[in-house]
């Protein structure tokens, strides 16, 4: 299960509150509720990674 | 010029040191004065006692302006009315005039101004001329054409129903200065052109002159204005098509909102008054309950500036949603949501606020999430 992908869409509502969270979900095509459902590839957890740095405009660790 | 000293006029003002300034005013124009802060007591005053003329302020605690007047109009009596106001909402002119007001103050005023036309309301006993546009079916085109053709020179104030405010200035038929919510020039007289409810009146008596931003014959700023707002509708009807064709691109499924829509309506029941999800571009209504365009637009405006303000301030930015807790037990909760804004008007009275945030909107949210990528 996606734990990580979960894990990034945390950090962007946590950061950037629900703006953030819809941004995320439409440029990546994943919802939150599907990324804590889908697996934790590790192409997918850098794409999403990548998109959450550019929404919030800092590095994820 | 005096008027008859046995003139007897009522102001009717809470604010203690405006209504004495205006009442030593009078006075020293050889009217009888009474002056009351309290519109119970004033009511009670003028059942009682005739008074030639009432002059009331709009805005007062325990019973206002509007109805002060509609209470003293039922009992018929022959006084004339006046009204001293900040912001007249064309609602309210309208009700006003209805009862029979007779001017409309709108606040600053000059007191010269204000003196000649209580002169004019005892003397003739009709309505005087107001200079409120829009009301006496005189849009500010018109009037502006009028000005320009008489060669008159006048300062017009103009307030948008959105609480903008703006001034045009004329100087001998010709327009000069225009400003306007923060614009100038042609700019400013574009947004006023464009303005759908407004009001506007007329000072002649010019105590500051603007600073001049524009240098050119009414007919052919109203030429131009007429012809960029032409451009302009133009554009944004392109734009609107191009949105709307975005948003498919964008995989918005709005079926799937009206479907969330839904939901939103079964868990709150009678405590959802009216939903809009509405698009950060241009305001506009994507889907909804008992939707309200001009809210839509006016909390998509209030929504940015709230954003912007809390970024320059330094502050964090907005979370999942901010909530105005109106009078009449209402709340309004806006959600904002990157391209959207999912607004809702909710009787507090038949809504669990606890059920609301932890339950209901954590739902609407993963709803709308499904909308938009799906």
């Amino acid at each position: 299960m996606g734990y990580r992908l979960a894990k990034i869409y945390d950090i962007v509502v946590q950061k950037g509150g629900t703006n953030a969270r819809m941004q995320l979900a439409k440029e990546s095509g994943i919802s939150r509720k599907k990324a804590g459902e889908i697996e934790d590839t590790p192409e997918l957890v850098k794409k999403l990674k990548r998109l959450a740095s550019n929404i919030l405009g800092k590095e994820l660790g | 010029m005096q008027d008859n000293p046995r003139k007897n006029i009522l102001i009717v003002d809470d604010d203690k040191v405006f209504l004495f300034t205006l009442a030593e005013f009078l006075r020293a124009n050889t009217f009888t004065v009474t002056g009351e802060t309290s519109s119970l007591k004033a009511l009670s005053l003028a059942q009682e006692k005739p008074f030639d003329l009432i002059i009331v302020d709009i805005n007062m605690p325990q019973m206002d302006g509007i109805e002060f007047i509609a209470r003293m109009h039922k009992l018929k009596r022959k006084q004339k009315f006046a009204v001293i106001t900040g912001f007249p909402s064309i609602t309210s002119q309208k009700e006003l005039l209805k009862l029979g007001v007779h001017y409309i103050f709108i606040k600053p005023f000059n007191f010269s101004y204000f003196l000649r036309i209580v002169q004019e309301i005892l003397r003739n006993g009709t309505q005087a001329k107001s200079t409120i546009g829009r009301i006496e079916d005189i849009d500010l085109f018109t009037a502006l054409q009028i000005f320009s053709y008489e060669k008159r020179t006048a300062l017009i104030k103009v307030n948008s129903e959105d609480g903008r405010e703006g001034s045009i200035y004329i100087k001998n038929g010709r327009l000069l200065s225009c400003l306007f919510a923060g614009k100038k020039g042609a700019a400013a007289i574009q947004d006023i052109m464009a303005l759908e409810d407004y009001i506007f009146s007329v000072e002649k008596n010019i105590r500051q002159i603007p600073e001049f931003n524009i240098n050119k014959s009414i007919e052919h700023i109203l030429l131009e204005t007429s012809k960029a707002l032409d451009d302009r509708k133009r554009e944004q009807e392109k734009q609107s098509i191009t949105h709307k064709n975005n948003l498919k691109e964008d995989h918005m499924n709005v079926k799937k909102l009206r479907e969330a829509i839904e939901v939103l309506k079964e868990d709150l029941g009678d405590g959802l008054l009216a939903t809009d999800i509405y698009t950060v571009a241009d305001g506009q209504s994507i889907a909804g309950y008992n939707t309200q365009p001009k809210a839509s637009a006016l909390f998509n405006r209030v929504t940015q500036n709230l954003v912007s303000s809390l970024k320059s301030a330094g502050f964090p930015g907005l979370g999942k949603y901010y909530i105005l807790d109106l009078v009449d037990e209402k709340l309004v909760m806006i959600l904002p949501m990157a391209d959207f804004q999912w607004g809702m008007l909710l009787d507090k009275t038949k809504t669990q606020l606890g059920l609301l945030l932890n339950i209901i909107l954590p739902k609407a949210l993963d709803a709308f999430e499904e909308a938009l990528t799906s």
